[in-house]
């Protein structure tokens, strides 16, 4: 015997452990003996009925928390677990993982009791619930890599500058749990603008990760606004009641996200064509009101050139009668004139009678003007008399 | 007397028609029947009653083209 395949009972079990860890396994069976220790764990064996054939197993304090399954004896159930020999004592026990309520009817009077309960806790009420904001920037995701879903989604989301962060989650099963308990705890401090949890539409049993406790009060103290777009059947996830908003599809929380920025983007077209048009029409009403006072000013003008053409007609009026009135008082003036002189002439006198007296060319005055024998002409009214002064 | 192609008579319309009315005045005031003075304003004021018509005629012409553009738009 070759000594170096000799090893302790403690390394044997180790290594054993070790080859056990491959060996997981789903199982179902009946809930027996349960016990809580003092120190937290539960300690059960899970019994198959048809044989009396049984396996302990240990559920650790904190995963029993995040499995919100309430164990009972007799209740029936399937486990997620890991072989195990417990070193202190040699026996074999299964360390449980997940633990899942089975059949329809179980799991609805599961759901229906926590739903109640949380309700009384006022978990699922309005005014408890945050504001998805209009614009959010950040959106942390989380859904499964593979599926429909995420396809729908990104499909959807329009390009409004979307940070988005997204974790890989199972969806599915009990399983998920943990996984969308670790995702919520990656993206808790992101410093997120909202939140999104989506999956597909599956039975009540599919759903079972979306109604754990622990995931629906996590979901509820996000520091963020969680919006969940998770499909249903019959009964709405407890997930869904407790986050912020929740819709139905992948596409309605796209959509959603979008909305506010598609509200903005309508409203600021409203607002370019409302500064376009106010625009134009004060550019029309300035270019009326100038053309308006162009036409009054223009009549005025019209006005003006009437009153210069009235005032050069009357001007040539008045010229012509200026120089009219001017010659007409010239031929007065004349007229006049000629019948003072014809009144004024001396020659006039002779035809009463008179006669004007001339000697040598000289008018006769006085006797002394003449002397006898002198010629003289006595000036008659119808010619001249010549004589002889005795 | 300055000769301008674009007005005619190189005055423009409102001297001429200052000139033209101080013409009229001296008709009004004349007192003195210098009718040879009277025949020389007459001339002139004729002369300035001339060249006023034309140039009005060229204002109006001038402004209905203007106010035809303005209408046509």
């Amino acid at each position: 015997m070759n000594s170096e395949n000799i090893i302790s009972v403690s390394k044997y079990l180790d290594k054993l452990n070790s080859t056990l860890k491959t060996e997981s396994a789903k199982i179902i069976g009946e809930v027996s003996g349960l016990k809580l220790h003092q120190n937290g764990h539960y300690y059960f064996s899970l019994l198959d009925k048809t044989d009396q054939s049984k396996i302990d197993c240990v559920i650790w304090r904190s995963n029993y928390k995040i499995f919100g399954v309430e164990l009972a004896d007799g209740l029936e159930v399937i486990v997620s677990a890991l072989p195990n020999v417990y070193k202190m004592n040699g026996r074999l026990s299964f360390i449980v993982n997940a633990v899942e309520l089975v059949g329809e009817g179980a799991l609805q009077i599961a759901y229906e009791k926590l739903k109640k309960k949380l309700e009384l806790e006022g978990l699922f009420v309005e005014s408890r619930k945050k504001e998805i904001p209009l614009y959010p920037q950040r959106i942390g995701v989380i859904t499964s890599r593979s599926g429909a879903v995420i396809n729908d989604f990104t499909t959807n989301i329009g390009k409004f500058g979307f940070e988005i962060l997204f974790v890989d989650s199972k969806v599915e099963g009990q399983d998920a749990i943990k996984d969308l308990l670790s995702a919520m705890a990656t993206l808790k401090n992101k410093n997120l603008d909202v939140l999104v949890m989506m999956r597909g539409g599956g039975s009540l049993e599919s759903f079972q990760a979306f109604n754990n406790e622990t995931l629906v009060r996590v979901v509820a103290e996000f520091p963020a606004p969680v919006l969940t777009g998770i499909g249903h059947d019959k009964d709405v996830s407890l997930v869904s009641l407790a986050s912020d908003k929740n819709v139905s599809t992948p596409t309605a929380v796209a959509n959603l996200l979008n909305s506010g920025f598609l509200e903005a983007r309508g409203e600021i077209r409203f607002l370019e064509e409302k500064i376009f048009s106010n625009f134009q029409s004060a550019i029309f009403d300035t270019f009326r009101r100038a053309e308006d006072t162009l036409f009054r000013e223009m009549d005025g003008v019209e006005l003006k050139l009437k009153q210069i053409s009235d005032m050069i007609i009357l001007q040539t009026r008045e010229l012509i009668r200026g120089f009219s009135d001017l010659s007409a008082n010239a031929l007065d003036f004349l007229v006049q004139s000629g019948k003072t002189i014809q009144l004024s002439n001396p020659e006039r006198q002779l035809a009463y009678g008179y006669s004007i007296i001339k000697s040598k060319g000289k008018v006769v005055r006085y006797t002394k003007d003449v002397k006898t024998d002198d010629n003289i002409e006595l000036m008659v009214s119808d010619g001249i008399i010549k004589s002889k002064v005795i | 007397m300055k000769k301008q192609n674009e007005k005619t008579d190189g005055s423009n319309l409102n001297e001429t028609l200052k000139k033209l009315n101080q013409i009229v005045s001296w008709f009004e005031s004349q007192s003195e029947l210098d009718v040879e003075k009277g025949l020389e304003y007459v001339k002139e004021g004729a002369k300035l009653i001339k060249s006023s018509r034309q140039r009005l005629g060229e204002i109006e012409n001038e402004f209905k083209e203007i106010k035809k553009e303005i209408s046509r738009n």
